[in-house]
């Protein structure tokens, strides 16, 4: 042990200096859940699953839904992602959501008919 | 001299003020050295000067059921003897601000008192974390101290003479023999880490055990003064182990006696951060059964080598 150890000295320090340095997450880290509308087919699964009811959906036209997710809320189980059938949430690797105000945390990903999701961090 | 240049000597250089920046330069250099070893960053140069300062800027709580003489009085016994004791150590000059015939004795015994200082401060402390570590500090003194002196003192029986100044002077007028005297060296190293509470035998202030042991009430300045005296105690012993065991680079220059100083004291700091991250924490009774069975021992083995030596010379 004692060689690694004085070889630590002579290596770089393992410290990442954050959020001096920038430092992107594994691949698979269950950061903000991301909602595409234009998949969502209304069944409702994610909410049955959600453990602390963080995301809601509510229908906004013919085969439109839009979800509104409360990051407060949420505890980055990912069991909605899991569950849903057609993949239509997807896990991101975002993990700085803090906010200064609880009312920003509740994310709404609209049905916009051209493009797809579409997060809007309003309450 | 006179009085001025004595007061100079003992307060600002090499004396009071210049000891307590070396400590301070010591503990940066533990800490980094710790730090490095470990993969990480470290603290930088100015930590333990703004730790220092912060403390002072805190409040500072005695309890209510604690003696608040010997609450406030043991950090500045642990750093007045602290500071006593250095005066009578050779630092690169041959010869240290006060010398006479038995100061290795005096500067053992002088150094012996921060001990005794954290033991009375975690006594009159009167909470259970600081009455374990303060006897556990105690306890600890009964194990290392015996190799420490028998250690010390068997250069001094090589050099027939119970004075460092005069140990330091035998050793540059007979040069290579201080190679004699390498066990006593490793002994000293790991009796140091036991007088410096540093792991593996920082029981006394095991900070996953007992909070913080015998400084567990202490807070603000008092506690300010108790670190300061620990990182002076650390230079100081160290330089002592330099005077004794590594007796050479007295006669050169004075600056270039003043750098092999510092690199000395650097040295045995790097070792014993070393040490400190290789070794996992001994048990009070771990650590009393090595240095009785192991170590003291092994000094007495120096002793004998150091007592052959002065037969066949």
């Amino acid at each position: 042990m004692i060689f690694s150890v004085l070889g630590s000295l002579f290596k770089k320090p393992a410290t990442i200096k954050y959020p001096y340095a920038s430092f992107r997450m594994p691949d698979h880290f269950r950061g903000q859940p991301k909602f595409d509308s234009s998949k969502c087919t209304g069944c409702r699964l994610c909410i049955r699953d959600c453990p602390s009811q963080a995301i809601t959906i509510t229908k906004v036209g013919d085969r439109k839904f839009e979800a509104s997710i409360d990051l407060g809320k949420c505890v980055y189980c990912a069991q909605c992602a899991e569950t849903c059938p057609r993949k239509v949430i997807e896990i991101s690797t975002d993990f700085e959501l803090a906010q200064t105000d609880r009312g920003t945390l509740k994310v709404t990903f609209h049905a916009e008919p051209a493009a797809g999701a579409c997060p809007d961090e309003s309450t | 001299m006179t009085a001025a240049a004595a007061l100079f000597q003992m307060l600002i250089f090499p004396g009071f003020f210049f000891l307590i920046i070396l400590g301070l330069a010591g503990q940066f250099v533990d800490r980094k050295l710790y730090a490095r070893l470990q993969n990480r960053v470290g603290p930088p140069w100015f930590q333990p000067v703004a730790d220092f300062f912060k403390l002072l800027g805190k409040e500072s709580v005695i309890p209510e059921e604690a003696d608040k003489r010997m609450f406030t009085l043991a950090p500045v016994f642990a750093l007045g003897a602290v500071i006593a004791s250095s005066f009578y150590i050779p630092l690169w000059n041959a010869k240290p601000l006060l010398a006479f015939e038995g100061d290795l004795l005096v500067v053992l015994y002088l150094l012996l008192i921060p001990t005794l200082t954290f033991f009375l401060g975690g006594w009159y402390s009167r909470s259970v974390f600081s009455t374990l570590g303060a006897v556990r500090s105690i306890t600890q003194l009964f194990a290392y101290e015996i190799p420490l002196l028998i250690a010390v003192l068997s250069p001094a029986l090589l050099a027939n003479t119970w004075s460092i100044s005069g140990m330091v002077q035998y050793y540059t007028s007979h040069p290579g023999r201080w190679l004699f005297n390498l066990i006593g060296l490793a002994v000293a190293m790991v009796t140091l880490l036991g007088k410096l509470e540093k792991v593996p035998f920082d029981i006394p202030e095991a900070e996953t055990e007992i909070v913080a042991g015998t400084f567990t009430e202490y807070s603000g300045r008092f506690l300010a003064f108790f670190r300061l005296a620990i990182d002076t105690e650390a230079i100081v012993s160290a330089s002592l182990v330099a005077a004794v065991f590594l007796p050479f680079g007295f006669g050169l220059a004075p600056w270039l006696a003043f750098l092999v100083y510092l690199a000395k004291i650097l040295a045995i700091l790097a070792v014993l951060a070393l040490l400190r991250t290789v070794f996992a924490r001994l048990r009070l009774d771990q650590m009393i059964n090595f240095c009785w069975k192991v170590v003291a021992p092994i000094a007495f083995l120096q002793v004998l080598v150091d007592l052959v030596v002065k037969e066949l010379s």
